[in-house]
């Protein structure tokens, strides 16, 4: 019982980081109508700025940080004005097509760069876990949480208080009529597939401690944001919060009990699950 | 007779000639361009004719590869059965793929056509007793032939696979040609263009999407037991999402919602990395640098463009009298 407990606390932890990764792609979907195929890219280039800032130039780590994310929001920049505002207003299956384009440039770009032998990011201090009850708790997965729940609040709170948030539903609601109103698109845009990278940037942090950075890591991130933002419904944020967190118990309890061969099944089983089940708020979204 | 019966002679006098004045290592292409003909074109068919995007699309193509290396191995069957069943349980799997996704469309279709070829990959690599794991799955026999009076023919020189693999191709591509150009194929451009005008002119949107999904998942299940019975050996490769990016850019450069489009695609991406076999690691950076290309430039494919671009230069060379001729 409480090996299984263990289990459902790690899924808890992992699946905060889905949510996380689930939530930009939601994001930028709603927003944007933008099928972001590179969304584990930039998990995977955050990982890699990290490593190369703390490991390769040896800056202290909250500086490695910024400096990661600062160098992962001019990539997002980049691919937003040059490549998908041109082609805003074509058909969504384009802008698909051009992301999958962007991934395996960002891939191969990367393992051109860094190699491919797996790194790891070592992190410059050691804690003693937190025993909690029966439970063992690391305080880097601790750290995890803390981040996943405060990003993903914050995220929350600026959409639904600020006026630039306000300016973000309303785009999401109603493209034209936002346009109408003169609210600036290009900028929400730009602003918004910025937010969604950042998402996936600070997850590729967060777990480069507890994986091994390598370029092709992003392609299975990819497709697991992707389980998750589909079974919480496209555009729908709480829908991606809970199936994250759900995907990441599946996977904890799967490889425990199953074969941790099969733990990566779980969020395409996931998937196709809901595909058939095919319920109401998955209609609704698309 | 018509350039275009000609051209099609040509083509074909081409594709026989071929394997009797080359070598055994472009005998082995010309087969492999044969197999990528088959991908592309099947995979053209949902892309440009019904739409959607299939990034699970080499799920298929190992569908029928192991369908084939299992039928034939652990259950003795004759190729005249097991490339059949190929096809078949292909175009099944095409068939749950397309009552999963076909009524969601867009993005759904992508992501649950992705998500299948991956749990299709894992189950090919964790289930070593039946599939061979990662280290795949040796000794699948050739295809056999029986004829009467000479009795057993095995095909396992390159040239009677070959004859064999491009064989196969004429017939599928004379399938394809004869939909595209019918009634259906019609019904496809509309529903390509716009799914709602489409059923409101009458098209029955979900049975015509279902059946050409079938159809490409069936082509490829094809090229899939072809494969097999050649080089006797699969992998979980053939699940690898970069064989779908490579269809995707042959498809792409070819021409989307084009016959030759695909087929053009397909012997340009399977020769020039051939050729360029020292620049392998920048090959995927081309890939992607070309998809990213085709969105935003040329959309009609990279083609299409190019002889327009020529188009134009020899009417401005001549002063447009070969315009004025056509």
């Amino acid at each position: 019982m409480t090996s299984f407990l263990q289990h459902v606390i790690n899924g808890i932890i992992i699946g905060g980081t889905y949510s996380m990764m689930g939530v930009g792609l939601t994001l930028i979907f709603g927003v944007m109508k933008v099928v972001n195929f590179a969304h584990g890219e930039f998990y995977m280039l955050a990982a890699f700025f990290l490593f190369t800032f703390l490991v390769l130039v040896g800056l202290p780590l909250s500086i490695s940080i910024g400096a990661a994310l600062g160098a992962l929001v001019i990539v997002a920049f980049l691919c937003e004005r040059y490549l998908l505002r041109p082609i805003r207003n074509l058909p969504m299956e384009s802008n698909m097509i051009l992301m999958i384009g962007v991934s395996i440039l960002l891939q191969h770009l990367a393992l051109i760069i860094w190699g491919g032998t797996p790194k790891n990011v070592p992190l410059p201090f050691t804690l003693t876990s937190v025993p909690l009850g029966p439970l063992v708790l690391t305080p880097l997965r601790l750290a995890i949480a803390l981040v996943a729940v405060t990003s993903i609040l914050s995220l929350g709170i600026f959409l639904n208080r600020s006026t630039l948030g306000k300016a973000i539903r309303a785009t999401f609601q109603d493209r034209e009529m936002a346009m109408a109103v003169g609210i600036k698109i290009d900028r929400i845009y730009n602003l918004v597939f910025i937010i969604g990278a950042l998402f996936a940037g600070l997850a590729g942090i967060l777990l480069a401690p507890i994986y091994v950075v390598l370029p092709t890591m992003g392609i299975l991130v990819t497709n697991k944001s992707f389980a998750v933002a589909i079974a919480g419904g496209l555009g729908n944020f709480p829908g991606a919060i809970y199936a994250g967190l759900i995907l990441g118990v599946g996977e904890s309890l799967a490889a425990a009990y199953i074969s941790s061969g099969y733990k990566d099944a779980v969020a395409f089983i996931l998937l196709i699950v809901i595909l058939l089940w095919s319920p109401k708020w998955i209609r609704q979204t698309y | 007779m018509g350039s275009s019966t000609a051209k099609l002679l040509l083509a074909v006098t081409a594709v026989v000639v071929f394997p009797f004045i080359v070598s055994d290592y472009w005998l082995h292409i010309g087969i492999m361009v044969g197999l990528w003909i088959l991908l592309a074109s099947s995979m053209n068919l949902i892309l440009g004719y019904i739409g959607q995007t299939p990034l699970g699309h080499t799920a298929f193509w190992g569908i029928g590869g192991f369908a084939a290396g299992l039928l034939s191995v652990k259950m003795q069957a004759s190729a005249w059965f097991s490339i059949p069943a190929a096809i078949l349980i292909a175009g099944f799997a095409g068939y749950l793929i397309g009552y999963c996704t076909l009524r969601l469309r867009g993005a759904y279709f992508v992501l649950a056509s992705l998500g299948f070829a991956e749990v299709l990959r894992l189950v090919a690599l964790n289930w070593v007793e039946v599939t061979g794991g990662p280290m795949g799955f040796p000794g699948i026999p050739p295809v056999v032939f029986s004829v009467p009076g000479i009795g057993k023919v095995e095909l396992t020189s390159p040239l009677a696979n070959y004859l064999l693999i491009w064989s196969c191709v004429g017939i599928t591509l004379l399938v394809i040609w004869r939909i595209i150009n019918s009634r259906i194929g019609r019904a496809l451009v509309a529903i390509s263009e716009s799914e709602l005008l489409a059923e409101s002119v009458g098209i029955d949107v979900y049975s015509h999407s279902m059946g050409i999904v079938v159809l490409s998942a069936g082509i490829a299940g094809l090229a899939g037991a072809l494969y097999a019975h050649y080089i006797t050996f699969i992998s979980p490769d053939m699940f690898y999402l970069a064989n779908t990016i490579t269809m995707l850019v042959m498809v792409m450069v070819g021409g989307r919602r084009t016959f030759g489009g695909p087929i053009i695609g397909a012997v340009i991406f399977t020769v020039i990395p051939e050729l360029l076999r020292a620049a392998e690691q920048f090959r995927m950076i081309a890939y992607g640098i070309t998809i990213i290309l085709g969105v935003l430039y040329f959309p009609d494919g990279v083609l299409s463009m190019l002889t327009r671009l020529a188009n134009v230069l020899k009417i401005r060379q001549d002063g447009g009298r070969s315009f004025e001729a056509s």
